[in-house]
């Protein structure tokens, strides 16, 4: 099998340094974790399940990994790239146009050529866009993504156009028909190269970027050359992606322009924001997570997928803005319950803000209500409605005697207007309805909990505005 | 030689008619950077709220009434006003001190959200609008034949857009305040006007402009969803190359770009687009505030 020699060269990489205690338990994570995911399509094709699991995982472990390398950009760099499917497409196609044009070419090579391919151009590229801020820089990003995806979408000759380049020829192992041995490896390849990524960030080389990230004026008075760093950070980035790019390949077999289409890049970065930018496995859980909808709504619900990401989206900006592994991780240590810290204000303004929410669910409800039973339109009017009302006269009175509640009391009852629309999403689509109720359930009590500690504090920022962690 | 020059006549008002669709969209996009400092995703969904609204006004409701692509001009920018008005209120007013990407990110939840919604409303299927009666036909400018629908609907309309804006801006005591806003935010608010108010009322002109432009590019091709998407990176390349907040700059960019495809399909069939992008990144990297935008500090 290919892989055994892989495995092993995982386990020393984190031994033998000192102060090294966590990260040698991470290391054996990242083992532990190829032992076990190593046997999953076994365990599929015993169990009988779909051989669309196999694939799913697949397709999972590649945009992980797509996904930790952007966060190293947005989360640990701070620089937020809208064009990272760039070197998606690059590396993509470098693998394809090698293996398909040249015959004879060497596997391996035609991979590996990938990152290399994409780090050269991210150097090229990156060269330019370090040189811009914020905004200036996601649009330079973006530019450049477009120029690349125009180029594979109009140099027929080259590229196949939108036709795409059909028939990339691959070894006869990765042709097997249960897809068990691509699956593994794209594991292993992923595995090791979240691996080096995890090493990267936790290198001094990744406290730099940390600290570039957390104020540039400050990183450069102590003598780091802020701008090369983030060239190496965009580099790497870069070439990690081409790594993802080259396993989309092989895992379809062709490549299209569509790889380097820019809402490719928008989907990594709903990912990292969904899992939480400011964490190292956020990317991994929100890369899972928005595939498992992906598949679970656009079969229950074709029509409204991105009807339910923007929701998602906006539900996860407004209440987790550290995303879902973000709040987790916050969560040790925090008070929560001191009663004499709960003042009136801050519960009024936090219930003008939920109040908001609360309407905008209802909108989703209606529309969720609607789907199930397009002819039905007018019970679903009344329900909605219903809700509005009775949720209109409790809400006050409820949000006034939150303060005496005990915690466990207050979020039962901020949890109410849930459960219509839970109910009839679990019984409907229950893994994504699962999903949004949790989301809710989470960002109420975070916004509860942030309005504790603003009326503790008197004061701090208005509803809502909440600043970006990190920014100097 | 004459063949050349006709030739070039011909690219060049192509230009400006495109220079123009575009200049509608933008302007309301610039204007709502400019002073709310959001860069708005979502204006791509109003304008393609205006286009269907019209859809739905001319073909449905106002079927029977003459002239009812006139009224709709009047009443759908005003509805996708309103549109416009709830966004603010009830979103983005919550964010505007969060870092300028998390707004972006906001707004692209939107887009998100809208272009599902009309998909839901109105069909995934593409629809058309009939041009108003009296401009089905061409028109002779100088020798050469051009809808008459661009020439005497879409020319003038932006062109009072333009001079509105200008007269808005310059000269009313509101669109000094305005004005002002695009150079100090700060400083206007430190000056005793109603910041919130301001942002909102600003927000809701921007979302007029991008309807406004809906309802104008309507009738010159098919009513999509998906339209949203297409538009608002053309949008977002003439605000970048003529600067961010910037009315002048849209005009400018806004005509670079529409002589840039025109004559790009001309003389470079296939890759028109990839030239407009290699201009935005050109632009960003020489200037990146823009050809007639303010400076910004290049570093962090």
């Amino acid at each position: 099998m290919h892989t055994s020699s892989a495995t092993p060269t995982a386990v020393p990489a984190g031994a033998g340094r000192a102060r090294t205690g966590a990260r040698d338990r991470t290391a054996w994570i990242f083992v532990a974790a190829l032992v076990v995911l190593f046997w999953v399509p076994e365990v599929v094709l015993t169990m009988g399940w779909a051989e669309f699991w196999i694939l799913f995982f697949t397709e999972a472990f590649i945009w992980s990994l797509f996904a930790v390398a952007f966060n190293l950009l947005m989360g640990y760099t701070g620089l937020i790239s809208f064009g990272q499917a760039a070197y998606l497409g690059i590396g993509g196609y470098t693998t394809g146009l090698l293996l398909k044009k040249i015959a004879g070419f060497p596997f391996a090579l035609g991979f590996i050529a990938a990152p290399v391919a994409s780090a050269l151009a991210a150097l090229v590229i990156g060269y330019f866009c370090i040189r811009l801020s914020h905004i200036y820089f996601a649009m330079l990003t973006l530019a450049f993504s477009q120029i690349v995806y125009f180029t594979a979408l109009k140099w027929y000759d080259f590229t196949g156009g939108d036709n795409g380049l059909i028939g990339v020829p691959v070894p006869d192992w990765v042709q097997d028909p249960t897809f068990t041995n691509y699956y593994r490896f794209v594991l292993v390849v992923c595995v090791l190269g979240v691996f080096i990524l995890w090493r990267i960030v936790n290198s001094p080389f990744g406290k730099t970027l940390t600290a570039i990230r957390e104020n540039p004026e400050r990183a450069g008075f102590i003598g780091i050359n802020v701008k090369r760093y983030e060239l190496y950070a965009f580099m790497i980035a870069g070439a990690f992606s081409g790594l993802a790019g080259a396993l989309i390949t092989l895992n379809e077999r062709s490549v299209y322009p569509d790889l380097a289409f820019w809402t490719r890049s928008t989907q990594v970065l709903l990912m990292s924001i969904l899992g939480g930018v400011y964490t190292f496995s956020g990317p991994i859980v929100g890369a899972f997570l928005l595939l498992f909808m992906d598949a679970d709504i656009t079969q229950n619900y074709p029509d409204i997928w991105q009807l339910f990401l923007g929701a998602v989206l906006v539900l996860i900006l407004y209440g987790l803005p550290g995303g879902i592994m973000g709040f987790i991780q916050s969560r040790d240590g925090a008070s929560t319950d001191d009663a004499a810290t709960r003042t009136r204000k801050s519960m009024a303004e936090f219930s003008r803000k939920f109040w908001y929410l609360f309407v905008a669910m209802l909108v989703v409800t209606g529309f969720f209500l609607t789907l199930k039973a397009p002819a039905a339109w007018m019970p679903t009017l009344l329900v909605t409605l219903g809700q509005a009302v009775v949720g209109a006269l409790l809400f006050p009175w409820m949000l006034r005697r939150l303060g005496t509640l005990a915690p466990a009391w207050r979020l039962v009852f901020l949890l109410f207007p849930v459960v219509p629309l839970a109910v009839h999403i679990l019984l409907r689509t229950p893994p994504s309805g699962l999903m949004i109720v949790v989301l809710w359930a989470v960002s109420i009590h975070t916004q509860l909990w942030r309005a504790e500690i603003r009326a503790a504090f008197r004061g701090g920022h208005p509803a809502g505005t909440q600043p970006r962690p990190g920014t100097g | 030689m004459s063949d050349l020059l006709s030739q070039f006549f011909v690219q060049s008002f192509n230009g400006i008619i495109i220079a123009m669709a575009i200049y509608l969209i933008s302007s309301g996009l610039s204007l709502v950077f400019g002073v709310l400092g959001v860069l708005n995703f979502a204006h791509g969904s109003f304008y393609m709220l205006g286009a269907f609204l019209v859809f739905t006004f001319t073909r449905h409701l106002l079927k029977t009434v003459p002239g009812n692509f006139w009224l709709a001009l009047l009443i759908v920018p005003v509805l996708v006003a309103l549109v416009g008005l709830v966004v603010e209120m009830g979103f983005l007013r919550f964010i505007y001190k969060a870092d300028p990407l998390y707004q972006l990110l906001l707004t692209y939840g939107l887009v998100l959200m809208f272009s599902d919604a009309v998909k839901l409303l109105w069909g995934a299927q593409n629809l058309s609008v009939l041009r108003p009666p009296g401009f089905e036909g061409s028109v002779a400018v100088f020798g050469h034949l051009f809808p008459s629908y661009n020439v005497w609907i879409l020319l003038p309309c932006s062109l009072l857009t333009m001079i509105g804006l200008y007269v808005f801006m310059n000269h009313t005591a509101f669109g000094r305040i305005v004005h002002a806003a695009t150079q100090d935010r700060e400083m206007v608010g430190a000056l005793g006007i109603n910041v919130r108010l301001l942002y909102t009322s600003v927000f809701a002109i921007g979302s007029w402009l991008g309807g406004l432009g809906g309802v104008i590019a309507a009738p010159m091709g098919a009513i999509y969803p998906g339209m949203d998407f297409d538009v608002i990176i053309d949008a977002f390349i003439v605000v970048v190359i003529g600067g961010l907040g910037s009315m002048a700059g849209t005009v400018l960019g806004a005509l670079i770009f529409g002589l840039l495809r025109s004559f790009g399909i001309l003389f470079v069939p296939q890759f028109e687009t990839l030239f407009i992008f290699l201009l935005m990144a050109v632009v960003l990297i020489v200037r990146p505030q823009g050809l007639l935008g303010r400076r910004v500090s290049s570093g962090h």
